[in-house]
């Protein structure tokens, strides 16, 4: 059963080995090192093949290439998942400060080449530790000393410690190391594991002295004052020339104290607790957003000092933007023998509940930098982000109003960042533009009376031709009674008159009564006398044609008749 | 066409040059150099000013804590664009960092807002067409006696008089000055032009409204209990 159990385990380790993704990884600790310090490169890789890695010349290799096999287990989806891997070790040291990019390896397999990944190392003039003389203790075969980066900190600021043990015999073996301790709150970070021993050798007193170094610290105190350093013990098998047995020496080293003094007054309003060097940066997710989102605004402060403790800067948002919820945090920093290096990325998620563009203001980051002992300042560069207004969207203008909204103190809105003109002086002045808002209407006018004009005067020609054809005709239709006088005398008169009267007038002889003859004298169109005379003859018309009143002569009726026309045509003209 | 292709070279490449200076300027301000970011949009200013150039300036006096030069030129700013949110909001902020009890007032009424939010080419083309439409409908009334003219009349005028108005108040906007704010704490004021000086002292961060009684070399402003004082126009910024 057990064997079967373990098939099944075998064949299922198999299966998600081969089934894994074949890769080589590189990995450098630490990242930032003195000049001297180890550092240990590990290759690691699941597959097999040739190796192709090359190591900068400034690379001090101690030692062999440690190689061999492991194993991890991943959690994937809170399944188990076994990956089995080989790895190669190199550890050494490099020998000069500078930058040095180790990487990639690559790895030819029967499939084909794998690349890794490449690291930068930076590498740091070792920093200079203050300890008391080792030449007081030359009468010791064997001694200890503590070494610090300071003395004298101020807060927020790190130290570095290191114990340094002095030899004057061989020392075979090192054994019981007992790390010196800052005695106060702080927080402690080994950079030197516990097996791991820098040696050297330096003259005192012109004694060839053997050195050794060991638990270097980075310690950041967390209160002000003075604190104690506890010493460090070691025990050590070292040669003994009056025995064959090495002999054993316990040390304790001496004590030591630092001062941790507060940082000066005026710090300013975006200090948040920065001690170092830092730079500060401002990133969004995206240019543009749909109003009532979440938008998220990334900002990195990098630099070398307290990085891992520095607070979120404050941000000065415009109005219509509030914080949504606290910022997330991700920190991406080593520590080193200068402090912590590296940055960390906030990021704030900012509600946007305005319809236009807005500008993302710079954001201030305050810090106190140690060496010029004065406080600096960063900001990062605003950035315009467009606002897609969303017209369902209600602003949250309530209850619900942030905090941050609410107590942030007001700035002044940013920089207009495009320079767009304004009003601009009208080209052509008052008087251009009385001009062009006038000249149409004038001439309007003055084109509107001028064709008027010239239509009536139309309208009056063809009036006057019209009267002098009618005048015409009636003249030669009485000539023609004239030659005739027969029986129709008086019927043709009539009718001459009324044709005459209808045609100079653009009416129907239906429509000439004698209300219409009075009409038109009293409009004065007929002068009076004629008025009177037309409708007397048109009476003496009448009478005649039914047997009634005074017998006129035909001679008197045609003269009557064609003086009637020629007063007419007169009092028109 | 030579001479053509040298003034629009030129042209361009002085619009490029003030453009970066401008950008420069907004860089300086940026990383909170206000005197020499101030150096540069007043050299700006000089040559072409405009609504950015003068906000700028205001937010180099606003950062150097001269409230009183901030809100002149954030004012002087709201003359070329009268209804800008983003200024309206730094001189409410200036104003109440300098009268904490006191509200900032807008210099321009509703109306007149409205008016100079359209260019002044937009009142023109407006000009233009309702010129055109009335005298179309003048044309045609006195061609035709047409019934309906007087209707059109009455319903076109009141719009292109207003329109008129409009332009007029658009046209003659910038050349005019309205207001003015003294450029030091203490400005002597006169009770007549070069005569014995008055009482009254002009506070900074507050418009006075200037008469057109006003000369080259004197201004007469009115002082907020309407009485009419003189000042030198050297001693005080005008807009």
């Amino acid at each position: 059963m057990v064997r079967i159990l373990m098939l099944l385990m075998f064949l299922v380790i198999t299966i998600f080995s081969w089934g894994q993704k074949q890769y080589i990884d590189l990995q450098i600790e630490p990242a930032t090192s003195e000049v001297g310090q180890q550092v240990v490169i590990v290759l690691r890789t699941n597959s097999e093949g040739d190796m192709e890695f090359e190591l900068p010349d400034e690379f001090n290799q101690s030692g062999g290439v440690q190689s061999g096999m492991s194993s991890s287990i991943n959690y994937i989806n809170n399944q188990a998942q076994v990956e089995k891997y080989s790895y190669r070790k190199i550890a050494g040291f490099f020998e000069k400060p500078g930058q040095y990019k180790i990487g990639p390896a690559k790895l030819r397999t029967p499939s084909g080449e794998l690349v890794s990944n490449a690291i930068v190392v930076n590498v740091i003039k070792p920093i200079n530790m203050i300890s008391e003389d080792p030449s007081k203790n030359m009468n010791e075969p064997v001694f200890g000393i503590i070494q610090q980066s300071a003395k004298q900190i101020y807060e927020g600021e790190s130290v570095l410690l290191e114990a340094k043990i002095y030899a004057q015999v061989d020392i075979i073996q090192i054994d019981r190391f007992k790390n010196l301790e800052f005695q106060g709150p702080s927080e402690t970070e080994l950079l030197h594991t516990s097996n791991e021993v820098d040696r050297d050798f330096e003259i005192i007193k012109g004694k060839d002295v053997l050195t050794f170094k060991a638990g270097k610290s980075i310690v950041f105190p967390e209160r002000t004052g003075t604190f104690e350093i506890s010493p460090f013990e070691m025990s050590l098998y070292c040669t003994d020339a009056r025995s064959l047995y090495p002999a054993r020496v316990n040390i304790k080293s001496n004590e030591s104290s630092i001062k941790v003094i507060p940082l000066p007054d005026g710090a300013p309003a975006s200090f948040v607790g920065a001690v170092g060097e830092f730079t500060i940066a401002s990133k969004g997710k995206s240019s543009e957003i749909e109003q009532g989102k979440v938008f998220e605004l990334e900002v990195e402060i990098s630099g070398i000092g307290n990085t891992h403790n520095i607070e979120a800067p404050k941000l000065n948002l415009p109005k219509g933007l509030i914080l949504y919820g606290d910022p997330t945090v991700e920190t991406k920093a080593d520590f080193t023998s200068r402090g912590v290096e590296g940055s960390k990325i906030i990021t704030y998620y900012i509600q946007i509940n305005r319809a236009n563009d807005v500008e993302i203001p710079s954001i201030e980051l305050s810090y106190f930098d140690p060496k010029q002992e004065e406080y600096k300042t960063q900001t990062t560069i605003p950035f315009l982000l467009k606002v897609i207004p969303d017209e369902n969207y209600a602003s949250i203008k309530t209850n619900k109003r942030a905090v941050d909204e609410v107590d942030a103190a007001p700035v002044f809105n940013g920089p207009m960042l495009v320079n767009t003109r304004g009003q601009s002086e009208s080209v052509m002045g008052l008087p251009g533009f009385g001009v062009i808002t006038s000249l149409p209407i004038a001439l309007a006018i003055i084109m509107g009376l001028f064709l008027k004009h010239r239509k009536e005067n139309e309208q009056e020609i063809i009036v006057r031709q019209t009267t002098k054809n009618a005048l015409k005709r009636a003249k030669d239709e009485l000539d023609k009674i004239k030659e005739e006088q027969g029986v129709e005398l008086i019927g043709g008169l009539s009718a001459l008159l009324l044709t005459y009267l209808a045609e100079k007038w653009n009416v129907s002889t239906a429509e000439i009564t004698r209300s219409w003859i009075s009409e038109k004298g009293e409009q004065g169109k007929i002068d009076v006398p004629t008025t009177n005379e037309l409708l007397a003859v048109l009476d003496i018309f009448d009478g005649a044609r039914f047997g009634v009143g005074a017998v006129h002569s035909a001679e008197e009726m045609i003269a009557r008749t064609e003086k009637i026309l020629v007063q007419i045509d007169k009092g028109h003209a | 066409m030579k001479e053509l292709v040298y003034i629009t070279l030129i042209f361009f490449i002085g619009h490029s040059f003030g453009q970066s200076r401008f950008d420069e300027g907004v860089q300086l301000l940026h990383e909170r150099k206000w005197d020499k970011a101030l150096l540069i949009f007043e050299e700006l200013s000089d040559s072409s000013s405009s609504v950015a150039v003068d906000y700028n300036m205001g937010l180099c006096y606003a950062g150097q804590e001269d409230l009183n030069s901030a809100i002149y030129f954030f004012e002087r700013a709201l003359k070329e664009d009268p209804s800008n949110n983003m200024i309206i909001e730094n001189v409410i902020l200036a104003y109440s960092k300098l009268y904490p009890d006191e509200y900032w007032t807008h210099p321009y009424g509703g109306i007149d807002r409205m008016i100079l939010s359209i260019s002044v080419s937009g009142w023109l083309i407006l000009s233009v067409v309702f010129s055109l439409l009335l005298a179309w409908i003048i044309f045609s009334g006195i061609l035709h006696a047409d019934k309906r003219v007087g209707w059109r009349l009455a319903l076109t005028i009141p719009l292109w008089v207003f329109i008129l108005y409009g332009s007029y108040t658009s046209i003659t906007h910038q050349s005019s000055e309205y207001f003015c704010f003294p450029k030091q704490d203490i400005v002597t004021t006169h009770l007549t032009k070069g005569g014995l000086a008055s009482e009254e002292k002009l506070l900074p961060g507050k418009r006075h409204r200037i008469d057109i009684a006003s000369d080259e070399e004197w201004l007469c402003i009115e002082d907020p209990s309407k009485q009419l004082l003189w000042v030198k126009r050297e001693d005080v910024y005008v807009y």
